[in-house]
């Protein structure tokens, strides 16, 4: 396998992941913000940084 | 009974589901990109290459699905990026997005006119049913995409638009029938994985070439868009209309790569008719390689992949039409086009000026420009408009992140648009080496947006909900001073604010302007505001009362939809240079530090603020002024100084933990551009050393009768948290306080922006 083939490969599983994450991400996010009822930006931040 | 007034209320019908709005994503995004991108992807970069292609633009998608969700949750009305950028940037921008998304919609709508056409002509082409036609296939083509085209503007002139639920199920098929090829391809790699040398040049044409075909591949991933305009129908928009952006940017990146690697393995190196590598054979093909690698995978395949394009380019087109038409009628109802793109048919109740327009433009675009030509202006235009997105969902959340009620907020904010914004930007720059005409075409439409608005509807503009609106003014004789703005709350809280403004005043020869806000809720109509603003007239003329005799006053009552941006809003307008605030010493909201207004006056504000607390017709002796060397402790000896004169009181200059003594109050004091004399005669300086700043102010305070506080210099997440030195001595200290900040120039420009 040439180095472009290795690289290509793990990018595009990389990419994939990072959707990933960010899907599961953003399904963490929504349901503190219903479960918390949480309104403004800076609750919400508040609350995603244990503060 | 007989004389109740008969009322007929009207509510919205919320009946689209989180599955019917992904669907409703997904059926834009798989139109037409796919099925023309493949071929095209695979000539310009290779079998590596088509993959990658998929797979970063997904990652630069779900970055601005992420803006367009966060967006969403906050403002779910239809209008998506019109409304946003107008909440943003106000008008002008909003009218360059709103005449964008038209053209953008309009664009895509010919491309899934032409993917149509291209895949049909080529079917019955290979059935040999078009040998009677005396055209050239390009010419059919264009032909096809002319009739379809005209047929669906038809359709939507008749009204009869294919509603999001019938839709869905269209959409879940060609998705279903995706995945399927997906699924094959792989299934035929592990049962034959000789086929996995067709990636043995992974890149043959180098990684730059991935630029140009993310570039002109990026239109199919447009859905978001669609499903932001879906916010008035949405059940339980603030949960389900993000969620439905970030599944449908998943589901179509995972099938895109799947049907992308199904593309490579479906050819067998050397099969009848397959010479040199597969990727060039696929390749060759251009538009319609997809299709021809789909006919050599499974049975039948050209036939169910030409279905499989006439479900999905058809109700994309039919989609893109009524996106389109829509977007030009608002233009249109809010005058910022002219009044005959919002002409209604009488019999068939649908914007026949607008969609004679739309329909111009789609067919247009898709009889005149080579297919390339018409993806790359699409998604040329579409990375334009996902710009403007992704910065006004910096601006909005930084400017009113406080007000909007959020139903997601975006990680890692807010380096994911600005990642966004980048991506973008290299991708709408590389699309040069695709099609000149893209890039001679967008510019030429943004640039007329501009002239556009300066030239016709900046003075034709219908008035919509504005943020802030002058109710009365009663201005003062023209003369010269120091503009002073005076923010009167209530008669309470203005009375004890009246002395030391008066002294303030005086000492800045200030000619005096005072300002009441009117808090009007959304709900209220603006012709019920002046019943509000009864309390704010009785305040302003307690403090006239006192004021007027010494100095030009001038009253201004507004009203607005948030006090905070109403203030800063007048200081802009009216050229302030120092604004006067009270405190009553406690913030109501724990999300605050001294309040939502007064937190957000001192942190974006470019003219000096001054907060009084409980200052009211006190005698001060002793003030203390903690001092660190920055601009706002030499505004704070300033107004210490001011204060002292006129209560003959003593400053006493709090510096704590300079171990070199570097802080100098006079070197200090000069360095300061525009700020006013130091009563040095009354400053004794004072240091000391603590291991908490904080306390050993609050303790120094017990022995004065007035602290005059300046805001510190602490970085700006610092200050956002209830961490910093202003509040823990403004929330600890029970003496009467000042609490200033000094006009921090372009440091403020920078925050108010970013």
């Amino acid at each position: 396998m040439s180095f472009d083939a290795v690289l290509g490969t793990i990018l595009v599983f990389l990419s994939l992941g990072i959707l990933l994450f960010f899907l599961f991400r953003s399904k963490r996010i929504i349901k503190l913000i219903h479960q918390k009822d949480l309104h403004s930006a800076r609750e919400i931040q508040n609350k995603l940084n244990g503060k | 009974m007989a004389n109740k007034p008969l009322t007929i209320e009207s509510e919205l019908s919320r009946d689209l589901s989180l599955f019917h709005i992904t669907m409703m994503g997904l059926g834009m995004m798989i139109g037409a990109g796919v099925f023309l991108g493949i071929g095209n992807a695979i000539a310009h970069a290779g079998p590596g290459g088509v993959m990658l292609t998929f797979a970063l633009n997904g990652v630069i998608a779900i970055c601005t699905a992420m803006s367009y969700a966060e967006l969403s949750s906050a403002i779910p009305r239809a209008g998506g990026a019109y409304n946003f950028a107008r909440l943003a940037f106000g008008r002008g921008p909003s009218f360059t997005a709103g005449w964008m998304e038209w053209f953008a919609s309009s664009v895509a709508g010919s491309l899934y006119a032409v993917t149509f056409s291209i895949y049909v002509v080529r079917y019955f082409q290979g059935l040999q049913l078009l040998n009677w036609v005396p055209l050239s296939i390009y010419t059919t083509e264009k032909a096809v995409a002319f009739l379809v085209a005209a047929l669906f503007l038809y359709i939507n002139y008749r009204g009869a638009s294919e509603t999001g639920k019938v839709g869905a199920f269209f959409t879940l098929g060609q998705t279903i029938f995706l995945i399927f090829i997906g699924l094959i391809g792989i299934a035929t790699a592990i049962i034959d994985p000789s086929r996995l040398q067709n990636f043995s040049h992974f890149m043959p044409l180098g990684w730059d070439k991935l630029l140009v075909t993310m570039g002109f591949t990026y239109v199919a991933f447009e859905g978001y868009e669609v499903i932001a305009q879906a916010g008035d129908e949405t059940i339980d928009p603030k949960r389900n209309l993000p969620k439905a952006m970030i599944y449908s940017v998943v589901i179509v990146t995972i099938t895109y790569v799947a049907v992308s690697f199904a593309s490579i393995v479906a050819v067998k190196v050397g099969s009848p008719g397959v010479e040199g590598p597969v990727w060039e054979w696929i390749g060759q093909f251009k538009e319609r390689g997809f299709g021809e690698a789909v006919s050599r995978l499974m049975p039948a395949g050209n036939f169910f992949l030409t279905l499989a394009v006439i479900f999905a380019s058809v109700s994309a087109l039919n989609a893109t039409i009524y996106s389109a038409t829509r977007a030009s009628y608002a233009l249109g109802r809010d005058r910022l086009l002219p009044k005959f793109f919002s002409k209604i048919s009488k019999k068939q109740r649908t914007p026949y000026g607008a969609l004679l327009f739309t329909g111009i433009l789609v067919i247009g675009v898709a009889v005149l420009l080579p297919t390339m030509d018409v993806a790359s202006s699409a998604s040329i235009m579409f990375l334009f408009l996902f710009f403007l997105v992704n910065i006004s969902v910096i601006r909005i959340r930084i400017n009113m992140g406080d007000e909007l009620d959020y139903g997601f907020l975006m990680p890692f904010f807010p380096w994911i648009p600005l990642l966004a914004i980048l991506c973008q930007a290299i991708l709408a720059v590389w699309l040069v080496h695709m099609s000149l005409i893209a890039w001679v075409i967008a510019p030429i439409w943004v640039i007329s947006s501009i002239l556009i608005f300066h030239f016709y509807s900046k003075k034709r503009a219908l008035p919509t909900r504005e943020e802030v609106q002058v109710i009365e003014e009663e201005a003062a004789p023209e003369g010269e001073g120091y503009p002073i703005m005076v923010a009167v709350a209530n008669p309470e809280n203005a009375i004890p604010m009246v002395r030391s403004t008066y002294y303030i005043s005086e000492a800045k020869k200030g000619r005096v302007n005072l300002l009441h806000m009117v808090p009007v809720p959304e709900q209220v109509p603006l012709s019920d505001a002046k019943d509000l603003i009864l309390e704010g007239k009785e305040a302003i003329i307690e403090v006239m009362l006192h004021l007027c005799i010494k100095f030009p006053i001038t009253t201004t009552i507004r009203y607005c939809r948030n006090v905070a941006r109403g203030i800063l809003s007048a200081v802009k307008e009216k050229k302030i240079e120092m604004m006067i605030m009270g405190w009553e010493g406690k913030s109501h909201r724990h999300a605050f530090s001294l309040g939502s207004t007064l937190d957000y006056v001192l942190e974006r504000a470019h003219c000096n603020v001054v907060v009084l607390k409980d200052l009211g017709d006190k005698k001060f002796k002793n003030i203390l002024v903690p001092v660190g060397g920055g601009p706002n402790s030499c505004f704070a000896l300033e107004m210490a100084s001011i204060l002292g004169e006129k209560h003959d009181a003593e400053i006493n200059a709090l510096i704590i933990n300079d171990e070199k003594a570097k802080i100098d109050i006079r070197k200090a004091s000069l360095a300061r551009k525009n700020g006013g004399p130091l009563a040095f005669d009354r400053i004794q300086v004072k240091r000391q050393m603590s291991p908490s700043v904080s306390e050993a102010i609050l303790e120094e305070s017990e022995h004065h009768d007035l602290v005059v506080l300046g805001a510190t210099q602490d970085p700006l997440i610092r200050q956002l948290t209830r961490d910093s030195i202003t509040y823990k001595v403004a929330t600890g200290c029970d003496k009467p306080m000042v609490i200033v900040k000094a006009s921090a120039g372009f440091k403020s420009w920078i925050r108010r922006w970013l």
